[in-house]
């Protein structure tokens, strides 16, 4: 139904309305700035890096092909806005050593009350930056956008094998970083 | 709770959302791209063009030169090269090996191209 609707917009779009793209933002906008909000973890960047990706899809609008869903070329061009833009900012990166004590400064007590006190969100964030940008993209697309491996490779061109080993390798440590920094939430929902 | 659903669900109250003002923002953005008339910036300037140009012009002036005035001296050694005597039958076979791989080659370049357009089309 949506796929669809998706299309009789984009012919709406082609045919010179350009009021009619606001509908297609409105359904996908939040997707969008999820989804880059996972890749670059940062809300501003997420934002402007949606809006990126959506001026980009209507410049080039005319070379989608109905082949695909809508939703999946824009993702793709969403993971390609976010990388280039994580890439032009060179935002700064962890090393293994100084990630690996800083979980073991939140497991010992005298860090607790700090951790007690940052918002939920933040430690969402924070044990999303413990694992790498591949498996945050898939992570992010299989959990978040709801693709299929199939999906994920036609977005990222990842191979399916190397997806699943990212997506098997992500979802444990993340559980794991999850899992200490949220104890008590994530034991409620089990 | 499956581990699954868990990790959705924590991922999901983590996840940012566009702000309110995000679709008219954005539109804004997009009538501007749309009303921006394209100006296409040549990739040289004019004037490196121009001195591109005339030493392109003046290189080839003097090798032409050069090819009249200087007389060549003979290489004796591309007298002495002799081909192989091979049978005309061969020689097919070569040409022919030749002409099939180009083909094998361009079909197998149009099939990595068209791969996944043609993959989306049977799912």
């Amino acid at each position: 139904m949506t796929e669809n609707s998706d299309l009789l917009i984009i012919q709406k779009v082609l045919a010179g309305n350009r009021h009619a793209y606001a509908m297609l933002v409105d359904r996908y906008k939040d997707m969008a700035v999820g989804l880059a909000y996972n890749i670059l973890l940062n809300r501003e960047d997420a934002e402007e890096t949606a809006q990126d990706a959506f001026i980009k899809a209507y410049g080039s609008l005319f070379s989608y092909r109905a082949t695909a869903k809508f939703s999946t070329w824009l993702y793709r061009i969403i993971v390609n806005c976010a990388l280039n833009k994580r890439k032009l900012k060179k935002y700064p990166t962890i090393s293994i050593d100084t990630a690996l004590q800083e979980t073991l400064d939140i497991d010992s007590g005298d860090t607790y009350s700090t951790i007690i006190s940052k918002t939920g969100k933040e430690h969402i964030r924070e044990a999303l930056e413990s694992i790498s940008y591949n498996e945050r993209i898939c992570i992010s697309l299989y959990y978040l956008s709801e693709l299929s491996v199939d999906e994920i490779h036609n977005v990222t061109g990842i191979t399916n094998s190397n997806i699943k080993v990212l997506l098997y390798r992500g979802r444990k440590s993340l559980f794991a970083s999850l899992q200490q920094r949220l104890k008590k939430e994530v034991n409620d929902l089990i | 709770m499956e581990k699954e659903d868990v990790l959705k669900k924590i991922l999901e109250s983590g996840s940012s959302k566009a702000p309110a003002d995000f679709t008219a923002n954005t539109m804004l953005a997009v009538e501007a791209f749309a009303t921006k008339p394209i100006v296409y910036e040549p990739l040289v300037p004019p004037l490196m063009k121009r001195i591109f140009i005339t030493c392109f012009g003046t290189v080839l002036m003097l090798v032409l030169l050069a090819a009249i005035s200087i007389v060549s001296p003979e290489i004796d050694f591309i007298k002495m090269l002799r081909l192989p005597d091979i049978s005309p039958e061969t020689y097919q076979k070569i040409i022919s090996g030749i002409i099939v791989f180009w083909c094998v080659f361009v079909i197998n370049k149009l099939w990595t191209k068209h791969r996944w357009r043609l993959f989306a089309m049977h799912q």
